[in-house]
């Protein structure tokens, strides 16, 4: 189920909206709980950080959309907002707030449909993935965002997380066999890293979380091409 | 090699060698003073002619060694007296060598035939050796002014510079090949014929590394043209956007007036008041105008928004321009100017009118910046060689261009192109390491 927030001061505008959602919902076949707001400080007052989406106007009366964005950023840095608006300009200048996209109005349902979907596939990429791994006394399940890189050190592979380090016995292959979906990237023979962390590409390597790891010469593009496809989902 | 056969006196090779390598001297940029470049240059000489006679008589297996060595020595005079790069320096060198090859060769030919024609005058050797010196780097010297030597050298790739080393080296083995083997299908026992293979093939391997040097000049030259011309649409297109924004403002001013009048006339508080908010709102929507941080930026995206107005285009776009500043003017425009062009197209071929849809974004992420220019495109694609489609304009002799030198740009910044359709979305990705 995703929960979508819909705040916008003009009745028949949120209608509209609620009206196209639910379209959507018997179209795709997909769960929306819906929630309206009438203005930007209805949302912020209170925010309990429950919702996917956030389709937003920018003019409303007592708190615009946009300040209300800003807010909720400073709360929530996941939830995708959608800015709903005959304002270009500020639009333009949503990337602020990091706002995903927005919708000129009058909103017709096909653009709408459009980005709600693009909206949907970047939220189901945010779902949270485990990964188990072996220790001396039991297992320890650690999010896929926790772990950095992976390194393979003879039959021995090392983890680099949030965590600390772990050595566990195990074959990379099989690991980047599970990980590479997950946004995880085989860069050279002996490591494993997480996309997410790529902060540099270099000639020969790339800087993750400050160190330097390796990457094979001709790994380099592909790694470039495997980072704008993990950022196209603006997984952030 | 006995005889009047005799080979080449080493000191004449020296001169050879010498001699190219000084041509170069005039067409790059000099290091240092004329004073102290002269300097270098009498010095290189004697350097050059005490190694050449030296190693002249060793036998044929030190030959090749010997012959490295001069190459590296004017290697080393081209480097020292030239401010350029060790790539474009050896991309000089290689070319001096082949050319002081084929100068030595054809004096000697010359020379042997003159001598076994009975010219036995002993100043004749003197004027016939400066004569052809000077005709064959004079020459050279006229046919590489026009080629930029220099522009080309700075923009020199590493492919180009391999493929002239291994034409250099083959040229090279190939002419002297006969000194070396004497039974093979591409060697002569004969002297007068040795004579002639390596004049022949070093003329030849002269005249391809110029057909292709000029060939690449084209090439670099057409880029400009391209990216230049891109500059003067976008420019051309800023104006007609005022324009058209001139004759909007024309056509709201009048309304206005019109407007003014009636609100004066309306007497009820409340219709005054949903009619002003509905000026407002009208005021709003026709705001054209945008600011991304970034004045080129602005140019681009505020007369594509006001195309795609008014022909039914859905253009949004989420921009952080100021992420863009350390790119030049031309390949900003050569970036978005081609690809906003191509997805206004593609949506265009569209029949209904609320699919026309495109969106842009440029953001930043950790130490990339990320561009993305997306259209709603319900077309297959092709994909043509070196992974970008293929044009699905007729025209295909002037388009297909512009993806191209969208790439063109982007590499010049070590960053990444892509293109791919994804459920109905055609998008083109660029990530660009930031500076």
């Amino acid at each position: 189920m995703i929960c979508i927030a819909i705040v916008e001061d003009e009745k028949i505008y949120g209608e509209q909206l609620e009206r196209y959602l639910r379209q959507y919902q018997e179209e795709y076949q997909i769960e929306f709980k819906i929630t309206r707001f009438h203005d930007g400080d209805e949302i912020v007052n209170g925010y309990r950080g429950a919702w996917d989406i956030i389709l937003m106007d920018i003019q409303m009366q007592f708190m615009d959309g946009m300040s209300a964005a800003e807010r909720i950023r400073e709360l929530d840095r996941n939830v995708a907002i959608i800015f709903i608006t005959n304002m270009t300009q500020c639009a333009v200048r949503g990337y602020a707030v990091d706002a995903l996209d927005y919708i000129v109005k009058p909103v017709e349902y096909f653009s709408f449909a459009q980005k709600l979907g693009r909206a949907i596939e970047r939220i189901r990429q945010k779902d949270e993935n485990y990964l188990y791994i072996p220790v001396e006394d039991g297992m320890v399940k650690l999010n896929l965002r926790e772990i950095y890189y992976i390194e393979s050190q003879g039959h021995v592979l090392k983890y680099s997380t949030a965590r600390g380090e772990y050595h566990v016995r195990g074959n990379m292959q099989t690991q980047e066999d599970t990980l590479s979906d997950y946004g995880f990237f085989r860069s050279h023979k002996g490591f494993l890293i997480n996309l997410h962390y790529v902060d540099e590409v270099r000639e020969n390597g790339c800087i993750l979380r400050g160190e330097n790891l390796p990457v094979s010469r001709k790994k380099r593009k592909l790694l470039m091409d495997k980072l704008m496809e993990y950022m196209h989902l603006g997984v952030k | 090699m006995e005889g009047i056969y005799q080979n080449i006196p080493r000191l004449y090779t020296a001169l050879a060698e010498w001699a190219a390598c000084a041509m170069y001297l005039f067409l790059l940029e000099r290091r240092y003073s004329e004073k102290v470049t002269v300097i270098l240059a009498v010095l290189a000489l004697a350097v050059q002619a005490v190694l050449l006679v030296l190693t002249g008589g060793l036998p044929v297996v030190f030959w090749i060694p010997s012959m490295v060595t001069a190459v590296f020595f004017m290697y080393v005079f081209l480097y020292k007296s030239c401010r350029t790069t060790t790539m474009s320096a050896g991309y000089c060198c290689a070319k001096a060598f082949l050319l002081a090859e084929f100068a030595a060769s054809l004096e000697w030919q010359l020379h042997t035939y003159l001598l076994a024609a009975g010219v036995r005058m002993e100043w004749f050797r003197f004027v016939l050796l400066a004569g052809v010196y000077f005709l064959v780097f004079g020459a050279v010297y006229c046919l590489e002014k026009p080629l930029q030597t220099r522009e080309y050298l700075a923009q020199l790739s590493k492919r180009e510079f391999f493929l002239a080393m291994m034409m250099v080296a083959f040229v090279f083995a190939f002419s002297n090949l006969s000194f070396v083997i004497t039974e093979s299908p591409f060697t002569s026992r004969i002297q007068a014929d040795i004579f002639n293979i390596r004049t022949l093939v070093d003329l030849g391997g002269i005249a391809f590394l110029y057909a292709f040097q000029s060939r690449m000049c084209e090439y670099l030259a057409e880029k400009e043209v391209l990216a230049v011309q891109n500059v003067l649409k976008s420019q051309y297109e800023q104006y007609r956007s005022y324009q058209d924004s001139m004759e909007l403002i024309h056509i709201k001013y009048h309304d206005l007036k019109h407007q003014i009048a009636g609100l004066r006339a309306e007497t009820d508080k409340g219709r005054r008041e949903r009619w002003i908010d509905a000026m407002e709102q009208e005021l709003d929507a026709n705001e054209m105008s945008i600011d991304t941080g970034n004045q080129v930026l602005d140019t681009i995206f505020g007369a594509k928004l006001l195309q795609a107005k008014k022909s039914g285009v859905r253009m949004t776009c989420v921009i952080d321009g100021a992420l863009l500043g350390f790119m030049y003017v031309t390949d900003i425009c050569t970036i978005f100017g081609n690809a906003l062009d191509n997805a206004m197209e593609s949506v265009m071929m569209l029949p209904e009118p609320e699919k026309r849809l495109i969106h842009a974004t440029v953001s930043s992420y950790r130490g990339f910046v990320y561009i993305e220019i997306a259209n709603y495109c319900e077309q297959e694609l092709e994909v043509a060689e070196g992974d970008l489609p293929k044009t699905t304009k007729s025209d295909r002799k002037n388009h297909g261009f512009g993806l191209k030198s969208v790439r063109y740009s982007v590499e010049k910044y070590k960053g990444n192109v892509t293109v791919g359709i994804k459920d109905n979305w055609f998008e083109l990705k660029i990530l660009l390491p930031k500076q």
